[in-house]
């Protein structure tokens, strides 16, 4: 494994009890680079994701972030430091949450922690992505109040404050109307030209964007497209 | 006789630490169960406790204690074996209501236990509150606020998104399922205050207003503990004061409380208190 590879997956195989969702899938991502793994629901596009943050073990094969194989629990508490997870953002429970404060969640583990409070410069960074992804006027809105696009904004504005070096994007536009759909892939986009962002994104239908390499995944087997 | 008069005794003193234990703290529990949407959990906790009672019974040891830790073991089981069975935590609560219930009858029924004995546990009184009674709601009362000041970041990541949570490296599930436990052993210990039919009062009411009052988890947390103290501390001494049942009255303080929490967050929406500010400025100005 060279410097430069931010992601490399060798040989993976991984499944759900007697089920195998993923077969010998071999890929490598370049730091800087963005790449999409298109698949239709079900294929295992956020199973594969869920390896690589090292919330499940392989079965076979191995996973290394920025060169650090994932073996131990302490490489797993580096890989989730290392990349920052967008999930598909929906509201699930009743909790009173402002959009300022959802953002900050992304600071878990890399500042603050348990006792540990968040401090000025968690603050700081929040309100520059708020800035970043247009979102700086609804800060103190309750995140139940904001619409599909607003809540994808918020929840890439909460992997911006990660400052990660790997950026997971799982079904960026799914649920979305038509003008979130033109607006979110843009900002994506821009953001990884503007920083230089390492991007996995993964997603079962088309999407407006230039990807350095794009992959199908399709029971269990990735291809490059 | 004047309020003051009551700190004279001692049941009254015992009543009180326990209104403000009860609505100060227990009722925090009620943001978990409302907004993890486990009222079901509630129910199959309470027979659990009449199972844990009946056991107790047969074991020749304190229905209460026997009540309680089967409310523990039946709180830690209830998240595991949704997790296992891959089914909703309402239809495993149902599973492991109707199962209790049903054992507890059959021990009532092999055993020859007075049925009514292991009942009690449904009923409580806090002006008959025992030395063990009050010394396990301190305790409970103790873990619930250390847990909550300890692990506040954890459980807010939690209850806002478990996915999200465990991607940054909450172990979701392990603090889901203290919070069951917790849940559970508050209430318990709740119980043996107002009664089983009643026990919403202390847990569920409070949060429902909190919820709806808070823009956070911190705010919602002190809303809560806010109205569980109006409902609990008022309750009582309403109670005493026109000699109402004191269950009844803490439980009827708690509803009028979240109604009136209710109705006026309804206007503040509707902008009425906005309104009437800015007339206030208008006359300010004049």
């Amino acid at each position: 494994m060279t410097q430069k590879e931010a992601v490399q997956v060798k040989n993976l195989t991984f499944g759900y009890g007697k089920k195998t969702v993923l077969e010998h899938l071999f890929l490598s991502v370049n730091m800087g680079e963005s790449v999409a793994i298109l698949g239709p629901n079900g294929a295992g596009k956020t199973t594969l994701f869920k390896l690589l943050l090292g919330l499940y073990q392989p079965w076979q094969g191995s996973i290394a972030i920025l060169g650090r194989e994932i073996k131990s629990s302490s490489d797993r508490v580096f890989a989730r430091k290392k990349m920052a997870y967008v999930p598909q953002e929906r509201i699930i429970g009743k909790l009173p949450i402002t959009v300022f404060d959802s953002v900050l969640l992304g600071r878990y583990g890399k500042s603050y922690k348990g006792l540990k409070k968040p401090d000025s410069r968690d603050k700081e960074t929040v309100i520059k992505a708020l800035d970043t992804v247009g979102l700086q006027d609804l800060a103190n809105k309750d995140v139940a109040e904001l619409s599909g696009g607003e809540l994808q904004r918020m929840s890439i504005a909460r992997a911006l404050v990660r400052e990660a070096d790997v950026v997971l994007l799982d079904e960026p536009i799914a649920h979305l109307d038509k003008k979130a759909k033109e607006e979110i892939p843009e900002l994506i986009q821009s953001l990884q030209k503007e920083k230089e962002l390492t991007m996995i994104t993964i997603t079962h239908e088309d999407i407006n964007m230039d990807f350095d390499r794009v992959f199908t995944l399709t029971e269990g087997y990735l291809k490059e497209a | 006789m004047s309020i003051l008069a009551y700190f004279s005794y001692p049941v009254f003193v015992r009543a009180l630490v326990a209104c403000l234990l009860s609505g100060g703290i227990l009722s925090l529990v009620g943001i978990v169960i409302v907004v993890l949407n486990l009222t079901t959990m509630r129910f199959a906790l309470m027979h659990i406790a009449l199972l844990g009672s009946a056991i107790a019974l047969i074991l020749s040891f304190s229905p209460i204690w026997g009540a309680l830790l089967a409310i523990a073991c039946g709180a830690w089981f209830l998240g595991p074996l949704s997790d296992k069975l891959k089914i909703d935590t309402g239809l495993s609560s149902a599973l492991f209501m109707t199962g209790s219930l049903a054992l507890a009858f059959f021990l009532f029924y092999q055993a020859g236990l007075p049925a009514m004995e292991a009942f009690d546990v449904f009923s409580g009184n806090i002006l008959a509150l025992s030395k063990e009674d009050i010394y396990s709601l301190v305790i409970v009362s103790a873990v619930v606020l250390i847990l909550v000041v300890c692990f506040y970041r954890e459980i807010q990541l939690v209850l806002y998104n478990s996915e999200l949570a465990e991607t940054l490296g909450i172990q979701s599930k392990l603090v889901r399922n203290l919070m069951l436990l917790i849940s559970g052993l508050a209430i318990g210990v709740s119980m043996r205050l107002v009664g089983a039919l009643l026990v919403d009062a202390i847990i569920l009411l409070p949060a429902l207003g909190g919820l709806q009052l808070g823009s956070s988890l911190v705010t919602a947390a002190l809303c809560t503990s806010l109205i569980g103290l109006t409902s609990t501390v008022l309750g009582l001494l309403v109670s005493l004061y026109f000699n109402w049942p004191l269950g009844v009255t803490i439980t009827l303080t708690g509803v009028i409380v979240l109604l009136v929490v209710t109705l006026a967050k309804r206007f503040i929406k509707k902008g009425v208190f906005a309104k009437e500010g800015l007339a206030v400025k208008k006359e300010v100005d004049r």
